[in-house]
């Protein structure tokens, strides 16, 4: 099964220490977003449970503590060698908007090239289809200049955006078959 | 960054007031960054109109603006070099290669030098902007980001981000006076009208702190939202500060540091300045790509522009068109 990002070459660098670890030169943005047959509510439904990433299928098993307050954590462990984890952080939440943001706080580069990575999630839509949109905002995983080709600005990109996309066209399957 | 000053209504501004009633900001013409598109997005404040896009290569993200010169400085880290715009014609007339990874940046009130941050090399260059060198450097703490320099032009202070501290620049030496231990992860940094006071944004502890610069010492720290990047004071002695992942802007009182409101804004709000009249702040939602005007007393948000992709306006990007 694929991990977070599958093509990575090892690489010789050490987990950064993630919070707000130094960082490369230009924030990094990538959106994906797919329309959904299905009421809001229940796509809602699905997405918003912080402690429950079980619809991201990169992730084997979710352990969250504080739900669905800000400030919430999260430790996602992958399916793949090794079961590596991501450690996340809940930063935004607004049912009303439909919207929740969250940051990782510790991921290994080698799983995905990122560093100071952040998302947003924003659903609209009615009671007949949805649109859910996936933002992330994050700086490339070599947080020095002149970085290797498999850190660099368009190898983190890609890597989120494989990501996000299949996340997604998963998510419209399962949702659309029930 | 530096804060508002008191300036003397001058009579073209006085006549845009009269034809933006209201809007006493009229005149004030932001160039804003955008690093995804490679662009320097133009907006007029008084009708939030997005006048033009100015090619800008290297990811562009800091700017600083000369004001009687008429010229923004905007600093590319992936180009390792700053872009010399004409502020008049809003046309890029030059570039002055810095090398390492050039973000934060300021220009010395009288229009020179123009100082910028290097990000990896851990120092701050002095640039001559006419014979467009570097002509010296000054050490600093790890990874400057912000810098801010005071109204008199003697003080120049750098957020040094992973060293959690601010340097202070005496800049008659172009040496550094002291430095002072903030909260974690300094990145934005600005400097009151009158110099007596400096605040940075904290985004590894989420607050504000506050520097009395003439004693280089902590006077006080005031929490904030998630992830806070830069702050802009204005005239009613109130500090905004953007918070980037919180997607708001926090206020404060200056004098007594109480927290006054938290006013929501388009998502990843990042550069923020005071218009020139002290009476707005503009924030810049690098995001939504979107710059949004706040009035400073009644805390609402009158207006909003799009600008190019990924906008950041690290510094000060508010030019006073004459």
């Amino acid at each position: 099964m694929l991990k977070f990002s599958s093509l990575l070459a090892a690489v010789s660098l050490a987990a950064l220490p993630g919070l707000v670890a130094a960082h490369g030169p230009s924030r990094l943005k990538v959106t994906e977003s797919i329309e959904i047959a299905a009421p809001v509510d229940k796509v809602w439904a699905r997405l918003s449970k912080f402690d429950d990433a079980s619809w991201i299928p990169a992730v084997a098993k979710t352990e969250g503590k504080g739900g669905n307050a800000i400030g919430a954590t999260r430790v996602l462990t992958l399916k793949g060698d090794g079961a590596p984890t991501v450690e996340e952080e809940l930063t935004r939440f607004d049912a009303d908007t439909k919207t929740l943001g969250y940051k990782i706080t510790k991921v290994d580069p080698k799983v995905l090239p990122v560093t100071n990575y952040a998302s947003t999630i924003k659903l609209s839509g009615d009671a007949g289809k949805t649109t859910v949109e996936w933002k992330a905002g994050f700086y490339r995983g070599y947080p020095n200049n002149d970085p290797p080709p498999e850190l660099n600005d368009d190898a983190s990109e890609a890597a989120v955006k494989a990501l996000y996309s299949a996340t997604l066209a998963d998510l419209k399957k399962s949702l659309e078959a029930k | 960054m530096i804060g508002w000053r008191h300036t003397a209504p001058r009579p073209a501004l006085l006549v845009a007031a009269l034809l933006f009633p209201g809007f006493a900001m009229a005149g004030d013409i932001a160039f804003v960054p955008a690093q995804v598109a490679n662009r320097v997005s133009v907006i007029d404040i008084a009708t939030m109109q997005r006048l033009a896009d100015i090619p800008v290569d290297g990811k562009p993200a800091g700017v600083a603006i000369a004001q009687a010169a008429g010229r923004a400085y905007v600093t590319s880290p992936e180009g390792k070099f700053v872009t010399i715009i004409d502020t008049a014609t809003r046309s890029t007339v030059g570039r002055i290669a810095v090398g390492g990874g050039p973000l934060g940046i300021a220009v010395h009130p009288s229009g020179a030098p123009v100082y910028v941050a290097d990000w990896y090399q851990h120092r701050i260059h002095a640039l001559d902007p006419l014979k467009r060198v570097v002509t010296g450097h000054v050490a600093v703490g790890e990874s400057p980001s912000g810098l801010a320099i005071s109204a008199d032009g003697r003080t120049l202070l750098t957020a040094d981000r992973d060293a959690d501290q601010v340097s202070i620049i005496d800049t008659a030496s172009f040496a550094l006076r002291a430095t002072v231990k903030v909260g974690t992860r300094p990145f934005g940094v600005t400097v009151s009208a009158d110099g007596h006071r400096a605040y940075t944004a904290n985004v590894g502890s989420n607050d504000v702190s506050v520097i009395d610069v003439a004693k280089a010492a902590v006077v006080g720290t005031v929490k904030v939202g998630e992830r806070p990047y830069a702050v802009a004071l204005t005239a009613n002695g109130r500090a905004f500060v953007s918070n980037q992942y919180a997607a708001t802007v926090s206020v404060f009182d200056t004098t007594s540091l109480a927290p006054l409101a938290t006013i929501a804004v388009d998502d990843y709000p990042e550069g923020i300045e005071a218009t020139s009249d002290g009476r707005a702040v503009l924030v810049v939602n690098w995001e939504s790509n979107t710059v949004q005007r706040i009035d400073a007393e009644t805390l609402k948000v009158t207006g909003s522009a799009e600008a190019a992709d990924g906008p950041r306006g690290f510094g000060s990007f508010i030019w006073r068109q004459p």
